[in-house]
């Protein structure tokens, strides 16, 4: 229950949150990150720990097709945060932590969809392998 | 495949035909229709349009300023029992004199070499020339989309066409994908245009047309895909066609159901195919993803670098977002802006965006 408390109190906290409509653990909003610029309809699924998230409109490009969006998870999902970030902690509010990566997440796609070039700061799967190869390496060469 | 959205809605905006040349086009059937009013030298029906815009610049499906402005004249059914060569030779005497806003007075140039229309030319000083094709149809009934029939090539007997049927089916097409049919017909044009020699006569506009519209309609193109996807799957859907037949390819009126492509030379063709195979294989590496630069650069190989290119607008937002990576909040308005902004915001905690 702590988690919904997180969420009600990051709710009461800014006025971009009043929009956000519940239904059971699933919370559903629309934003609209720049100015003139694309609306998403999006739902933050508390039920699950971290939270998951979608977007439910507009439909993701290339969800028809083979590919998937930047950063996007087979289940259609949001890769919001590595695991080492700091960012993340259960116990901080859901408005402080998922809400504003949401916000990024949408702005960055727009102009990804435009250009090509995802322009947030990423940690792509290549480099996270790269790194646990040559993590294990090391250990090898440890032992 | 990445969608580079920006990168073709502004080349979409770069390639159609220049405001000027789309009014002019716009403009001509009121001025043709208002100079035959004034002939006694050719029998137009009454109480209905005497003439209507038709080809690319009626459907608006071309790309650059066409040379070519397609005008249907409509005669007197009478003309149907006699020999074509007497309505296309009253037009020429009704079209001597006609004078176009702005150009003056034009030329009236007939070919009888494989053609159902007579040409009138205009030409002024600094400006691009420009025909206007005007071809003679007689309809029958009030339908405005019925069969017409037209002087055949020869000039010795009448054809079926159906050039507004197919124009009404084209504008329900796209309506129903979002406009995507038109915007890649147009891209197709433009492909064609910067890899096949000018002098190559084939294949002609209306045929690639046809086939792009059997394309879209066999069901095998979705409005949901990105105009990325949608022009490398017209591509390779187009050459599979290709490949079915050992000689030219049939194309068939979206309308009438004939074959177009009848006089499609087999080297005309070859060069075509060459074509295809040209442009795919500039796309195939990176169809399955890769970096913005690469595929970029493939594109450009494909459309060139002067129309496939981001504008200014487009680039002033990259630079926008790339101040905001690491850097940004989101105020009470639900705008995210950089933390440097004097404006009141919730900073977005240090993180990754994960996977790829």
């Amino acid at each position: 229950m702590a988690r919904r408390d997180d969420l009600l109190n990051g709710l009461a906290m800014g006025e971009w949150f009043r929009q956000f409509k519940r239904t059971g653990t699933k919370w559903i909003g629309t934003i609209q990150p720049r100015v003139s610029g694309l609306k998403f309809k999006v739902e933050i699924d508390t039920a699950f720990h971290p939270p998951v998230v979608r977007v439910l409109d507009p439909p993701l490009v290339n969800e028809s097709g083979k590919s998937l969006p930047k950063h996007h998870f087979a289940d259609r999902t949001l890769c919001l945060y590595h695991r080492d970030d700091p960012g993340w902690d259960r116990r901080k509010p859901i408005a402080l932590t998922i809400l504003p990566w949401i916000f990024e997440w949408c702005y960055f796609y727009e102009l990804w969809l435009e250009t090509g070039v995802w322009y947030g700061i990423e940690y792509a799967h290549a480099e996270e392998k790269a790194r646990e190869q040559a993590d294990q390496a090391g250990r090898d060469a440890a032992a | 495949m990445l969608p580079l959205a920006g990168y073709f809605e502004n080349m979409m905006k770069l390639i159609r035909p220049s405001a000027e040349r789309q009014r002019l086009a716009d403009t001509l059937p009121d001025e043709v229709r208002g100079h035959l009013e004034k002939s006694d030298r050719l029998m137009t029906v009454s109480g209905a349009p005497v003439t209507r815009l038709a080809g690319s610049y009626g459907r608006k499906t071309g790309q650059g300023d066409i040379h070519d402005v397609d005008l249907l004249v409509f005669v007197d059914a009478s003309y149907e029992s006699q020999a074509p060569e007497v309505v296309l030779d009253d037009l020429a005497d009704a079209l001597t004199e006609l004078e176009v806003d702005g150009y003056g007075k034009g030329e009236v140039k007939t070919n009888r070499k494989n053609r159902r229309s007579h040409h009138v030319e205009f030409k002024k000083d600094g400006a691009k020339a420009f025909h206007i094709d005007c071809v003679p149809v007689v309809r029958w009934g009030d339908d405005p989309d019925a069969v017409l029939r037209i002087p055949d090539r020869e000039w010795v007997a009448w054809d079926d066409t159906q050039p507004l049927g197919y124009a009404t089916s084209l504008i329900e097409m796209n309506g129903a994908n979002e406009r995507k049919v038109k915007r890649t017909i147009r891209m197709f044009k433009r492909i064609r245009e910067r890899h096949l020699r000018h002098s190559l006569k084939r294949p002609k506009s209306y045929w690639l047309e046809a086939k792009l519209y059997d394309i879209w309609k066999a069901g095998r193109m979705s409005k949901d895909w990105s105009y990325a996807d949608l022009m490398y799957r017209l591509l390779t859907e187009f050459r599979a066609d290709c490949a079915i037949y050992s000689t030219r390819l049939p194309i068939y009126d979206p309308c009438l159901g004939r074959d177009l492509t009848t006089t499609w030379e087999q080297a005309e063709y070859d060069e075509f195919v060459d074509m295809l195979d040209t442009v795919i294989g500039h796309l195939d590496p990176i169809a399955n993803e890769g970096d913005a630069e690469t595929a970029v650069g493939a594109w450009q190989r494909v459309f060139g670098s002067d129309v496939f290119r981001l504008s200014n607008e487009s680039q002033g937002k990259a630079d926008e977002a790339k101040a905001l990576a690491g850097n940004a909040k989101v105020t009470a308005g639900g705008l995210l802006i950089p933390r440097s902004n004097p404006t009141p915001g919730i900073p977005s905690q240090p993180h990754h965006f994960f996977g790829d």
